[in-house]
């Protein structure tokens, strides 16, 4: 019997409202993002430029499509990495034990308690702020998230008689893990990793808020907040719009994580 | 007692840890922590004169060595940029940053516990749906941009409040909004769920069979049970606000420890850097600290782990 996830095609959904105009504007966008138009600052939104226009007359549709570029692929690259570096330190801390474990798991837990912005501004004062500054902090900051969840799942399914099973058959440790223990932790994995793009997104847009990020006249969502934060009281749809891109996608992403958490029970 | 002096001796350790991560981290990395700091631009006379300020003709653990002794007396040594010894300006700059992350975090405890015991004793009501609705989309809402939000309804077109600034304990009401909102959501999940954990269990029904009032079988046996998960939950927020406050900080120009981190780290202003992150890191393990002894409070078992 088939029963429909709503949570998980409600984020679907949401995720796509923003994603497919992303795709699309690696193509084309209706207007330049970057060319600037004196003449036309400030509109408010209107049949041709649907979001309006912002303080130098850039379509703001344009610039919020071609915006999600950056921070989609900042954010999922960053998690790709954390779950990579943090997945296999973290199988490997589940699965073998002892010692390693517990070295992992104390770094992993000191590492948690501090903040991941504090960690990305200690990033900016040595190399300088920038699109992979922002990247490697978001992608280090996941790497203990993933290594814990990881960890709990492996050492979880190490105890089961499966994995005894295929010991006894004589399957080596790299068969076994990849094979066998992998899949059956790839949901709790998928969830995190999820979740984790929210909070990627979340951090990716404010730390660009804070002109860390992608540098100017790239448009990216959080840099686009910082410039309409001058001119809200004026244009309030030049604060609107990118916020409501961000929070689409954010809002999808928990939606997603919750609803492939549900479908494993 | 022996719990006391295990957490004093982790705490050093923990401190001493981040301490060297931290002043490795911009001592060693970049090859010339001068020229680091003044830019490829810098001319020869300015780099030999800082290089001699910062100390660089000697070997880099005697700087660290130094350092430490001095962050030990409490003397962080002096800012680059503003020229000034460093104690002083974080010293200004603490209370707010700290005001401001106790606000948001008790005004989102204020906002979700009654919120989260409302869903979990009507299951299934409209208040349950509206509110894990309304807490899914508060998750979702960046805090800067509700900020921004919150300065353009009610300080420019209200007037109500001022937009930015920390000028009195007005200043702080917007920006705590903004940041307690995401937590908020978060807490009401949590809430509701470890009510609904609590009002399962066995004592539950033993005090409601033995006739004790619905208020007293709640609030009495319940939500002091529930309490020690909500506790840990707003803890995590609480240290996460300490070194979080930053965007919000930038939003609402509010002179706390995140606008002086962030200038210092564009400035590239090493020794204020080093100092802030090693506050904030000392910071943080004594909310957590304090955080071990508030549910050792509420929870007597933890007391005997």
């Amino acid at each position: 019997m088939r029963q429909r996830n709503l949570p998980l095609w409600t984020g679907v959904f949401f995720i796509a409202i923003v994603a497919v105009p992303t795709i699309i504007s690696l193509f084309c966008t209706p207007f330049d993002p970057v060319v600037m138009d004196l003449d036309v600052r400030f509109q408010p939104p209107s049949s041709s430029n649907w979001f309006g226009t912002d303080q130098y007359g850039r379509d703001l549709f344009s610039r919020v499509m071609a915006g999600g570029q950056t921070s989609l692929a900042i954010s999922a690259a960053a998690v790709g990495i954390g779950m990579a570096i943090g997945g296999t330190l973290g199988g490997f801390a589940g699965y073998y034990g002892k010692r390693w474990d517990e070295l992992l798991m104390r770094l992993a837990e000191a590492f948690l308690a501090f903040p991941s912005i504090l960690l990305a501004l200690l990033a900016v004062t040595i190399v300088g702020p920038g699109k992979a500054t922002v990247l490697a902090a978001i992608a280090i900051a996941n790497i203990p998230v993933f290594m814990k969840i990881t960890r709990a799942s492996f050492l979880q399914q190490s105890k089961f008689e499966y994995v005894l099973a295929a010991q006894a058959l004589g399957a080596s440790d790299w068969r076994i893990m990849a094979r066998h223990i992998l899949p059956n932790s790839l949901r709790m994995i998928l969830v995190q990793a999820s979740a984790s793009f929210a909070g990627a997104l979340l951090a990716e847009a404010s730390l660009s808020y804070l002109g860390l990020g992608v540098q100017p006249p790239e448009p990216s969502w959080g840099r686009m907040l910082r410039e309409a934060q001058f001119y809200g009281g004026r244009a309030p749809w030049t604060v609107a719009f990118p916020g409501i891109a961000i929070a689409l996608v954010v809002l999808g992403f928990n939606l997603v994580a919750d609803g492939l958490r549900i479908k494993g029970k | 007692m022996r719990y006391v002096t295990e957490k004093i001796v982790s705490f050093a350790i923990t401190l001493l840890l981040v301490s060297t991560v931290t002043f490795f981290g911009v001592n060693v990395l970049p090859s010339d922590p001068a020229m680091l700091i003044l830019g490829t631009e810098g001319d020869p006379e300015r780099l030999e004169s800082l290089r001699q300020e910062l100390g660089l003709d000697r070997h880099v653990l005697a700087r660290f060595v130094r350092w430490l002794r001095g962050m030990l007396s409490g003397d962080m040594g002096r800012s680059i940029r503003y020229s000034v010894e460093i104690a002083p300006l974080i010293r200004n700059a603490l209370p707010v940053t700290l005001l401001l992350a106790v606000s948001a975090v008790g005004l989102a405890l204020l906002i979700s516990i009654p919120l989260g015991i409302g869903c979990a004793v009507r299951q299934g009501s409209f208040l349950e749906t509206a509110s894990l609705l309304l807490s899914q989309l508060g998750m979702a809402l960046p805090s800067f941009w509700l900020g921004l939000l919150l300065i353009n309804l009610f300080a420019l077109r209200l007037g109500w409040l001022p937009p930015a600034g920390f000028t009195s304990g007005y200043s702080l009401i917007l920006p705590a909004l903004a940041l307690a909102v995401p937590r908020a959501a978060v807490l009401t999940r949590i809430v509701r769920g470890s009510m609904l954990d609590a009002l399962s269990q066995d004592y539950i029904r033993t005090a409601r069979s033995k006739g004790l009032p619905r208020q007293m079988v709640l609030y009495k046996h319940a939500l002091k049970n529930a309490a020690v998960s909500i506790a840990s939950v707003a803890g995590v927020h609480l240290t996460q606000l300490l070194g979080g406050t930053i965007v919000i900080e930038q939003v609402f120009s509010l002179p706390g420890l995140g606008q002086l981190l962030l200038a210092a780290a564009l400035q590239r202003d090493l020794p204020l850097v080093q100092g802030l992150v090693v506050t904030s890191a000392a910071l943080i393990l004594l909310v957590n600290f304090g955080i071990d002894l508030v549910l050792m409070g509420l929870d007597p078992r933890l007391r005997y782990e």
